[in-house]
């Protein structure tokens, strides 16, 4: 059977379905943890697959066609977050744009996302790309340029250092 | 920290998700792009239609001017290109033929044809005869390398 990155290069429409079918749910949601903002989100998916299509011969020598949609996406959200910064006079982390509600749980979130704010950017982008866009850590390994190993050990890291500061909040 | 807590920590991330967002694409969202990738798909193909065309009709272009020069030049002039020879002039086609070469045989034929009428000749069963021979010789000279 041919490969998926064959059928996207040669143009196939259906491949592309696959293609989304297969991640853009969970493209989205890393996209919108990290924006904050679900429109923006659909902005990024969108833009990361017009992206795909206009250079879909290189999918003919990728491995991953997931793992290199993550990375279309990923560079779409870097140059949406420096224009974002550049156009806004104060830019609040996107943890802060959540609005508290009445219960318990809405709190619990607020300190979870102040004790994500607290991890280094490269820490914090692990840690969303594991969560929120659930790859592996080979595929989160390939996309940030470092060895699956080190990945898997800075996530448990940063999670065990989570864990401290969420329960000093939490108690 | 032992894997029910790194659930437990992985949860608390989780609910940091964007209050009021849906959780994954819209359904929308899928129609919005496929469109887009069959409208990107699409241009592309008029893109490559139009460079062949454009290449093909350069190349028609060229032949064609070098057989006005070649038909105009000594003690040929523009009454030979009206009720010409009996036969189809050697440079009709060598012209077709660098057609084929860089098109297809098809887009010289078609060339070579409206070449004749505007001659005032349209092409005769020999004339026809005689640009299939030297298509096939082109044919054989390019498979010969």
């Amino acid at each position: 059977m041919e490969l998926l990155g064959e059928r996207l290069a040669r143009g196939e429409e259906s491949a592309f379905a696959e293609l989304y079918d297969a991640c853009a749910c969970r493209l989205h949601r890393y996209a919108a943890a990290r924006l904050g903002s679900a429109d923006a989100a659909s902005d990024v998916v969108q833009s990361a697959f017009l992206r795909t299509v206009k250079s879909r011969r290189r999918f003919a020598s990728v491995e991953n066609p997931e793992a290199y949609l993550f990375e279309i996406a990923r560079n779409e959200i870097a140059r949406r977050a420096t224009r974002d910064a550049q156009q806004r006079e104060t830019l609040l982390p996107a943890e802060e744009q959540l609005r508290a509600a009445d219960d318990s749980s809405a709190e619990d979130a607020e300190i979870a996302a102040a004790a994500l704010a607290r991890l280094s950017a490269d820490d914090r982008e692990v840690v969303e790309l594991k969560v929120f866009g659930e790859l592996t850590f080979a595929e989160i390994g390939a996309l940030l340029g470092q060895p699956a190993a080190t990945t898997a050990t800075r996530y448990r890291r940063a999670l065990a250092s989570l864990r401290g500061w969420l329960e000093r909040q939490l108690r | 920290m032992n894997d029910e807590q790194q659930e437990h920590v992985e949860r608390l991330i989780a609910a940091t998700f964007p209050t009021g967002a849906a959780v994954g694409a819209p359904s929308a969202l899928r129609t919005a792009v496929l469109a887009d990738v069959r409208r990107e798909l699409r241009n592309q193909r008029w893109d490559r239609r139009l460079r062949r065309t454009a290449a093909a009709l350069l190349v028609v272009g060229v032949g064609f001017n070098g057989l006005i020069t070649l038909g105009f030049g000594g003690s040929h002039g523009p009454a030979a290109l009206v009720g010409g020879p009996d036969r189809m002039q050697p440079s009709i086609l060598a012209t077709a033929t660098a057609v084929a070469e860089a098109t297809d045989a098809q887009t010289a034929r078609q060339f070579a044809r409206q070449l004749a009428v505007m001659r005032g000749r349209p092409m005769t069963e020999q004339d026809a005869a005689a640009l299939e021979a030297a298509l096939a010789e082109g044919i054989r000279h390019r498979n010969a390398g």
